[in-house]
């Protein structure tokens, strides 16, 4: 294997921003210069610091280094000031640890974990001097396969790949990764491996694809005993989420209706608390972080959490260790659950401001729940952060003001007492996006005017409420999205069209250049707003072949409930019968 | 309390100090070694660095005192034990105080890859609050050699000194010793402080 001039890399690295990010040495790094059978790059089509916070690439990348046959590298997307020194000096994109050219390996996997990073995989590939298309790779290049939740519909990017993992990678990865290691023992031909993997759970292979056929997903059977990094990577810079990160479940019972990841990730399948305990500290013992987080759809939820939290108290309590619970559910939020969480500020996702809205979009929180966050004020906050949703199915100017009763209503309760300090309530609203596998897959997403126009309503009204501060998430990046996310395989060449014509990092606002991708769907003879229609409920949808383990009927029937307004129950409150089990059982019951 | 002397090498030359800084409070909490807090509403961690390097530099011989009471030898293990590569321990001796080496330290050794070139009068000029500015700097010189050279420490950056007779740039260039100044000599600080 070839690496790079060590030398003029660090020349390079002078003139960038935080070089650090593309230096590696980390600690905790394996030993991925053992003897193996196979190699793989993982691919992050982002930002070091995000790249490193990605607790499903950490979870990956040890399994494969585990395995006494493989070895896993890392590449996160340069940031544009070293892209462009990469080019110009005609230097390939290349690993972190080894410093080895991606074209270099056997396997080169791409995490794609949002709709807005797909011109970045463009972007990383043409700094590999990687061909984009997979047909124009010859058997020269290495296997280039995708996975993370935006596998959850592949068509779009699907012609840049030549395999896509769909669902969870865990078990699926290594499969990949052994037949490919048997087939260059055996000299076969990619397309010979590929077909091999087609056998694989969860593996789609665009070019070897008969219309009919069926993936799917990939689910961890044994999520328990599931492999989980003792000994985690620790950064060199300051990252996003810069904690030990623990996983107690996957999947979520809320059912929210636009919620992909709740659906996605079925069956649900927890952790006990003594294991997530025992690998909580293996983890802070091999890190000496500093803090410590729980993470899961709606952590609030988890069977376990008081027991977990107890467990744990010793554990952070002797090392001085923080424990953060991000983002709990209103209605499980619990007073000295979040006197143990040493954050200053509380994080709240009522999504919609009225409980008629909240039970179309089943986002099952009362006003009574609300009158729970009194509670923590009690318990010394003083800062609220509520997030919601604009733009959701059947909402009208009065889910808005409900919204700003709630703030109001916050207050009242806040200053019904005597306390010391304001009190700071910050209301972030995001747009409706129609997404893939979930009920709401066939809703139409509001059009860019009517984003704006309510938007400048809520922000009239809130303004007169004194204390709270109001933001609000991308017009024009959320219908790209909503495109990106249910649309086909006619969107390939518009993806690198636009790439082609300057749009990289469309998740970063400095970067998004709307007209750009207009002037790409224009040229490919698409509209982009017919992405955000309502689309027909018997209509053939993009992602129909994969089976999720959720059938389109169910999605049905919860979309036709929530025309009517009617919530549907907690799973924990008994099965809804989603179908999700079919593919391992739901631990919840 | 404890002097430890450390490498700054490879890629971790181009960390920063603040991530430096981090780097080590998560050494000491991986090896267990209990280091003291300030008093305060915000407690930090009572460790002592040498002066910061510019980004770039490598190093080998960075210093930190920490404020543990721990045996040298054995924080030197555990230390080792528990640091990346790019920040590994040299030695480390038990000391009474604090060094206060990012005062005290008046001048430091560097090896240049490429030969420097011998000069009557150097000097060294660069962008100062968007002026340029030249200065002579002979009297911050201490000895030099083909490939190497002591120079005044802080007031001096040593790729400066590198452009004025020679084509080194920083990440051509390491720090191999920095000097106490005792009457009017020039001590290493390994030897003043046993390490
Ligand atoms: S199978 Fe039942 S319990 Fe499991 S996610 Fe589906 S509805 Fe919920």
């Amino acid at each position: 294997m070839s690496t790079i001039d060590k030398q003029l890399l660090k020349k390079l690295l002078l003139t960038v921003e935080k070089p650090s990010r593309y230096t590696g040495g980390e600690f905790n790094t394996p030993d991925v210069t053992k003897p193996h059978r196979a190699s793989f790059c993982f691919c992050f089509p982002d930002i070091y610091e995000i790249g490193m916070s990605n607790l499903g690439i950490q979870i990956l990348y040890d399994v494969i280094n585990n395995d006494p046959d493989f070895v896993a590298e890392r590449c996160y997307a340069p940031w544009v000031d070293f892209g462009d020194k990469l080019k110009e000096n005609e230097i390939p994109l290349f690993s972190l640890e080894t410093k080895t050219p991606l074209k270099e390996f056997d396997v080169v996997g791409f995490s794609v974990q949002f709709e807005l990073l797909y011109t970045n995989v463009l972007y990383m590939l043409e700094l590999a001097k990687i061909p984009f298309y997979a047909k124009d790779r010859d058997e020269s290049y290495p296997i280039i396969i995708a996975g993370g939740p935006c596998a959850v519909n592949p068509e779009p990017f699907k012609e840049f790949f030549d395999l896509i993992v769909i669902g969870e990678g865990e078990e699926a990865d290594i499969a990949v990764l052994k037949a490919v290691a048997d087939g260059k023992e055996k000299g076969l031909s990619k397309k010979e491996i590929l077909k091999k993997c087609m056998e694989i759970e969860g593996v789609y292979v665009p070019s070897l694809f008969k219309s009919g056929d069926k993936v799917v997903k990939a689910v961890v059977d044994d999520f328990e005993n599931s492999p989980f990094p003792l000994r985690p990577l620790v950064p060199n810079l300051n990252i996003v989420h810069d904690r030990v990160v623990m996983e107690l479940y996957r999947g979520c019972a809320s059912g929210c209706r636009f919620c992909q990841a709740g659906f996605y990730y079925r069956p649900i399948r927890e952790k006990s608390a003594s294991r997530i305990a025992n690998l909580a500290k293996s983890a802070i013992d091999a890190t000496g972080y500093e803090e410590l987080s729980l993470c899961s759809l709606s952590t609030g939820d988890y069977s376990y959490l008081r027991e977990l939290i107890d467990d744990l108290k010793d554990i952070t309590s002797k090392k001085h260790v923080n424990l953060s619970l991000p983002s709990l559910r209103l209605n499980s939020f619990d007073s000295d659950i979040a006197q143990n969480s040493r954050r200053s500020s509380l994080t709240f996702a009522p999504e919609a401001g009225t409980q008629r809205l909240r039970n179309v979009i089943n986002k099952n929180i009362t006003d009574k729940d609300i009158d729970n966050i009194g509670k923590a004020f009690d318990a010394g906050y003083q800062s609220v952060k509520l997030y919601f949703m604009m733009g959701l199915p059947s909402e009208t100017d009065a889910d808005l003001d409900g919204i700003v009763l709630i703030c109001e209503r916050l207050k009242n309760m806040y200053y019904s007492v005597k306390r010391q300090r304001p009190l700071t309530i910050s209301v972030s609203c995001s747009v409706f996006i129609p997404k893939p596998c979930t009920p709401f897959q066939w809703a139409a997403q509001i059009s860019i005017d009517e984003m704006m126009r309510k938007q400048e309503y809520l922000k009239n009204k809130l303004r007169a409420v004194k204390g709270v501060k109001f933001s609000w998430h991308g017009a024009e990046s959320s219908k790209l999205e909503a495109a990106l996310a249910r649309g086909g395989s006619e969107l390939n060449e518009v993806i690198l069209t636009a790439y082609k014509s300057g749009s990289k990092f469309d998740g970063w606002t400095e970067f998004f250049n709307w007209e750009n991708w207009l002037a790409a769907f224009e040229k490919c003879g698409i509209d982009v707003n017919d992405y955000s229609r309502n689309f027909n409920l018997d209509e053939e949808l993009p992602w129909d072949f994969i089976d999720t383990g959720i059938p389109k009927t169910y999605f049905k029937n919860e979309y036709l409930k929530a025309i009517d307004g009617l919530p549907t129950a907690n799973c924990r409150n008994g099965c809804n019968r989603c179908g999700a089990a079919k593919l391992g059982r739901c631990t919840i019951l | 309390m404890i002097l430890l002397k450390f490498e700054k090498a490879e890629g971790f030359c181009f960390i920063s100090h603040v991530d430096t800084l981090r780097h080590f409070q998560r050494i000491f909490r991986r090896a267990d070694i209990s280091v003291e807090y300030s008093k305060g509403f915000n407690p930090h961690m009572l460790i002592y660095f040498s002066s910061p390097l510019p980004l770039g530099l490598a190093s080998k011989a960075e210093y930190v005192c920490v404020a543990t009471d721990m045996k040298a030898e054995e924080f030197l293990k555990r230390y080792n034990d528990n640091c990346p590569d790019g920040l590994k321990g040299v030695s480390a001796a038990n000391v009474d105080k604090n060094p206060n080496l990012q005062a005290n330290v008046a001048a430091c050794r560097y090896i240049f890859a490429k030969k420097l070139q011998k000069k009557n009068s150097y000097s060294v000029t660069y962008e100062k609050k968007g002026e340029t500015v030249t200065e002579t700097i002979d009297d911050r010189i201490y000895s030099m050699g083909e490939y190497d050279a002591v120079l005044a420490s802080v007031t001096l950056r040593p790729d400066r000194f590198a452009l004025s007779c020679s084509d080194n740039c920083i990440t051509e260039i390491v720090k191999t010793n920095q000097y106490l100044k005792i009457g009017d000599k020039l001590v290493d600080v390994d030897e003043y402080y046993g390490l």
